[in-house]
């Protein structure tokens, strides 16, 4: 069994097996520019705790490869999560954003598709106040601003479904 | 990021926009996007561009920004100056138009619509002119005011469809096809280029166009409301009186029950019922399913172009001709008229003709006729006789044809026909007695073995009814059938089985380079266990090529290789993954049926190649793949 050493932003090292950490496409594509290697791979923009949480998915996913769905074209915005991912996003908000963050560094793209799909189904269905509040947005429309942009944006709020 | 732990920092606005946009991606639901937008500056920046919404009008409604101005328009005639220029303004008037819940079954009645255009274009360009412009739909169906003006009809049926209608409770799937084209101009007379397709015999032609929501009002009121037809609308129809009907309330008939929403068509009596598909989308879409795959013939008559229903020639006629009386048969697969799932009906057609300088003794009229109906591989021969042909009795001279169609189901999509028809000569002294016995009904019909010379008979020899296309079928005999069974495991005897796979596939490439139709190269590896290639196809005067790949299965030949053609993974639903293409469901009974004869050079024409000639036309069209 191969493993590679990664080092994440706060100095900590991983030894990880060469499969799972190939997972990400950034790593992959290090590794084949360095060739063999005893050093660990820097991760500047990884620190220890988001490093675990990824190497955490990576694993498992390398350990229950799941049957991917035949990706229907039309209905790609589905928003069906398998169970392990959706538990695996269920953090805070510091967390999943820094998951967010990377996933798209590291090039997973089905962490980065899962983590993406979490957050649009914390917006979804909800009003613009509801939103403002749970990602803590701050509303820099003035009073007529707000006004305008409602009407703006009626069309949608009279489809009565 | 971590530096900012205070419970009101905004995490969100701190990623990178692209990684924003994978966000929105995820969001298919206008009325999210518009609330999200509402939330603060930057965000209705990034939510309100162009590329967002752009990509909104190309989900919902698979139309570019231009083409919903276009389409919108038409509609608009006032404040048009007003046109703001954001894709999300064009979005907002498409959603105007659009009633929301109709999203859902616009999109894929566009799919079909397309794919008819397209096929109109390349086949019948002059029946594309044929088809009207979208119906505006609030003022002609959501308010229509002429339905209720007929209200003083007493008839419970009818009222309830026409509440059905005032309330708007047409199918949706009919509403958003009526949306996207009206019907077809059933004006002129003298072309026949129904979409539904033109049925010619007994001397006259009838065409079956799809009619116009105005037109289809003008039947429903002027029919009587107590026939089937009271139940429903009529969809489609033919100026003899061929109807398709949209049920729109549920009724019973001969015991079968129809339920709203499937679509029934008319036999030759208004009492004949043939349920032809469980909505009206199922409806065009098995319907360009038959012209796709060629089902129905293209012929050229004095009025031009004619899509008919029929096959008139075909590789597979089949004729027999006796005392210059010649009879031909052939049939064609019509999907489209199935009744279950479990039946292959196929339309037959059988013309029979005197050339005319042949000798006037010979002339005759037909007794009966006796067919021999092989309705699936391994079934018995079934015998069918009967006096007259759809109770006809026709008589035949020089320079006289008589043609006429009827229908065959089969349990598989493979059987036979062959027929004997019985004639007497109008010379034969007997005929007045011959024919004044016949009982139409009953079951004494004249032994077909005696030796009645009153009588004589014109043998149609067996024709093929099979859902296969007939340049398939013709080149599939062609292929040499392999006869050594053996697997990749088999050793010695698997390089026998190679050699004969390769024979075949040397075969089937010549048969191809002579046809000028060759459309692929394929090799293997030394141990024949793993095949790699390139596949083309010529679609408008373009090549688009492939490149194809598969595994021997260990279970070979039982199982059938899977071929692949990677890079179109994810393009189409008629793919599995890793590129592996869907085949029809009559490719696996047909091959384990030949196990072991059919070989690597059959997967390839009856597996790939239909498969391209149906995706890549569509894939071509949906922008899917280059040209190269």
């Amino acid at each position: 069994m191969t493993t590679v050493k990664l080092e994440s932003s706060d100095e900590k090292t991983y030894e990880v097996e060469k499969e799972i950490a190939c997972m990400s496409v950034t790593i992959k594509n290090m590794l084949e520019d360095i060739g063999e290697t005893d050093a660990a791979i820097p991760l500047p923009n990884v620190t220890s705790s988001i490093l675990e949480k990824v190497l955490e998915y990576c694993k498992h996913h390398h350990e229950h490869p799941s049957p991917q769905q035949d990706e229907k074209k039309d209905e790609k915005r589905l928003d069906d999560i398998p169970p392990y991912d959706r538990d695996f996003c269920k953090v805070d908000q510091p967390t999943l954003f820094e998951l967010i963050l990377a996933a798209n560094y590291l090039d997973i793209k089905p962490l980065l598709d899962v983590t993406c799909k979490t957050v649009a189904n914390m917006i979804r269905g909800k009003t613009p106040e509801e939103i403002r509040k749970i990602f803590n947005i701050k509303n820099d429309f003035t009073p007529e601003e707000e006004e305008q942009i409602r009407k703006e944006n009626e069309w949608c709020e009279d489809k009565g479904n | 990021m971590e530096q900012h732990q205070e419970s009101n920092y905004c995490y969100l606005l701190e990623i990178p926009v692209e990684i924003l946009e994978l966000i929105l991606l995820n969001l298919d639901d206008d009325k999210d996007l518009c609330r999200f937008s509402q939330c603060n500056h930057k965000l209705r920046e990034i939510v309100d561009c162009d590329m967002v919404w752009d990509e909104m009008l190309l989900y919902r409604f698979l139309l570019t920004r231009n083409e919903c101005e276009d389409t919108y328009k038409k509609y608009i005639t006032k404040n048009s100056n007003a046109i703001s220029n954001s894709s999300k303004y064009v979005y907002s008037k498409m959603n105007d138009i659009f009633i929301p819940h109709i999203y859902i079954f616009y999109r894929p009645m566009k799919v079909i619509w397309n794919r008819l255009e397209q096929w109109m274009v390349s086949k019948i360009p002059e029946m594309k002119e044929t088809l009207k412009e979208p119906l505006h739909p609030l003022t002609e169906i959501f308010n229509d005011k002429n339905l209720k003006s007929t209200t003083n009809n007493n008839n419970n049926n009818t009222n309830e469809v026409k509440d059905l209608i005032k309330n708007n409770k047409f199918p949706i799937d009919y509403i958003c096809s009526l949306l996207i084209h009206n019907g077809q101009n059933t004006g002129d007379l003298s072309t026949p280029l129904g979409l539904m397709g033109t049925i010619a015999s007994y001397g006259y032609i009838t065409s079956i166009y799809l009619m116009p929501y105005k037109d289809s009002e003008i039947i429903y009121r002027n029919n009587s409301k107590n026939t089937i037809i009271g139940n429903g609308w009529i969809i489609a129809k033919s100026y003899s009186g061929r109807y398709y009907l949209l049920v729109l309330v549920p009724f019973q008939h001969n015991g079968v029950s129809y339920s709203r929403g499937q679509v029934v068509f008319f036999g030759n009596s208004l009492k004949t019922l043939i349920l032809v598909s469980n909505s009206y989308f199922e409806f065009l879409e098995s319907h360009l399913d038959s012209i796709e795959r060629k089902c129905f013939t293209i012929r050229r008559e004095v009025y031009g172009l004619t899509l008919y229903r029929y096959p008139e020639f075909s590789n597979f006629i089949s004729e027999g001709v006796t005392r210059g009386v010649r009879i031909k048969g052939s049939a064609v697969y019509v999907p489209e008229s199935a009744q279950s799932q479990d039946t292959f009906p196929f339309f037959y057609r059988i013309t029979i003709q005197m050339d005319k300088d042949e000798d006037p003794s010979f002339s005759c009229r037909l007794l009966s006729r006796r067919w021999e109906i092989q309705r699936g591989p391994n079934q018995n021969t079934e015998i069918v006789c009967g006096y007259g042909v759809i109770g006809e009795y026709p008589t035949i001279k020089p320079g006289i044809k008589f043609e006429y169609c009827s229908r065959c189901d089969l349990t598989t999509g493979y059987g036979s026909m062959s027929g004997s028809f019985y004639f007497v000569s109008l010379d034969n002294p007997n005929f007045e007695q011959i024919f004044s016995t016949i009982d139409p009904y009953g079951r004494d019909i004249p032994d077909q073995s005696d030796e009645n010379q009153d009588i004589f008979q014109v043998i149609v020899p067996s024709f093929g009814l099979t859902n296969m296309d007939n340049n398939t079928k013709q080149t599939l005999q062609q292929i040499p059938l392999l006869t050594v069974k053996a697997s990749p495991r088999d050793g010695d005897k698997w390089i026998e089985r190679l050699k004969e796979e390769y024979q075949a596939l040397i075969k089937y490439v010549e048969i191809n380079k002579k046809g000028d139709n060759d459309w692929f190269t394929i090799e293997s590896n030394q141990l024949g266990t793993r095949w790699q290639g390139k596949c083309w196809y010529i679609h408008n005067f373009k090549k688009y090529e492939f490149d194809l790949e598969f595994d021997m299965p260990v279970t070979y030949p039982e199982t059938a290789p899977e071929i692949a053609i990677p890079e179109l993974e994810g393009k189409t639903e008629k793919m599995y993954r890793g590129g592996k293409i869907c085949l029809t469901v009559h490719f696996k009974p047909l091959w384990a049926r030949n196990v072991p004869h059919f070989g690597i050079a059959h997967a390839l024409a009856l597996g790939l190649a239909p498969w391209l000639a149906a995706e890549v036309p569509y894939l071509v069209e949906n922008n899917l793949i280059p040209n190269k």
